[in-house]
């Protein structure tokens, strides 16, 4: 069930917010991708708002991936599981992950 | 077009910035390696993202007959996208994100 809707806070004021938040990608390269899809922001707070949609949309991936990847560690007899707990990003745990965004991914053949 | 290094292109180098930043994403995550192909596969994701997004609000603003992009425009690009803007806010103000500071803007060093 969808939660609730409330007004929260309006826009605006969440823009203003951003003036002092930094985002993970640097304005200059998120403005030189926007760019090159004729977006010319005068605006930083623009910019950084593209930048954390963005940055929220790989978080989002990466911890779908994280969750595959935990589940298949787990489902591991005891013996089998290597000694380095770390965990890896494979393409293995990302494309289903990227499945339920609606992206299809194929393991390229042949590609080290 | 001007860039850091004389070999590399603008692109070059936003791709390489962009790898860092998404390298930082995941370590955010939780993940410690990665393998190359999925670290480009999501370099590319965000790429087609933003580049979506830009064309997405760029349009928004000039049908509102406007030359520059406002944020209600990139808002509603987002909606369109089927990312959810009160996700967004909570997302911004849940963690203290790790910050990548690209070396032409790294503060100076005390003597």
């Amino acid at each position: 069930e969808a939660p609730p809707r409330t007004a929260g806070t309006p826009l605006s004021d969440f823009v203003m917010q951003l003036e002092d938040h930094t985002p993970t990608i640097p304005d200059s390269v998120t403005a030189y991708y926007l760019n090159r899809a004729g977006f010319e922001a005068t605006d930083p707070r623009v910019t950084r708002l593209a930048a954390l949609a963005a940055q929220k949309f790989v978080s989002d991936i990466a911890n779908d991936a994280l969750q595959n990847c935990k589940m298949k560690a787990s489902g591991q007899s005891v013996k089998k599981q290597p000694k380095d707990k770390r965990l890896t990003l494979t393409m293995d745990d990302l494309a289903p992950a990227l499945a339920e965004y609606g992206i299809n991914v194929k393991k390229p053949q042949y590609f080290t | 077009m001007a860039s850091a290094s004389e070999h590399l292109t603008t692109e070059a180098v936003c791709r390489r910035a962009m790898k860092v930043a998404v390298s930082l994403m995941c370590t955010e995550a939780g993940f410690a390696l990665a393998e190359d192909a999925a670290l480009e596969t999501l370099i590319e994701m965000v790429i087609s993202f933003l580049t979506e997004l830009g064309r997405s609000s760029r349009a928004l603003s000039e049908l509102s007959c406007r030359t520059e992009v406002m944020p209600g425009d990139v808002a509603l690009a987002l909606i369109e996208m089927g990312q959810r803007i009160d996700e967004l806010v909570s997302y911004a103000k849940s963690t203290k994100h790790n910050v990548f500071i690209p070396p032409g803007h790294a503060p100076q060093q005390p003597p």
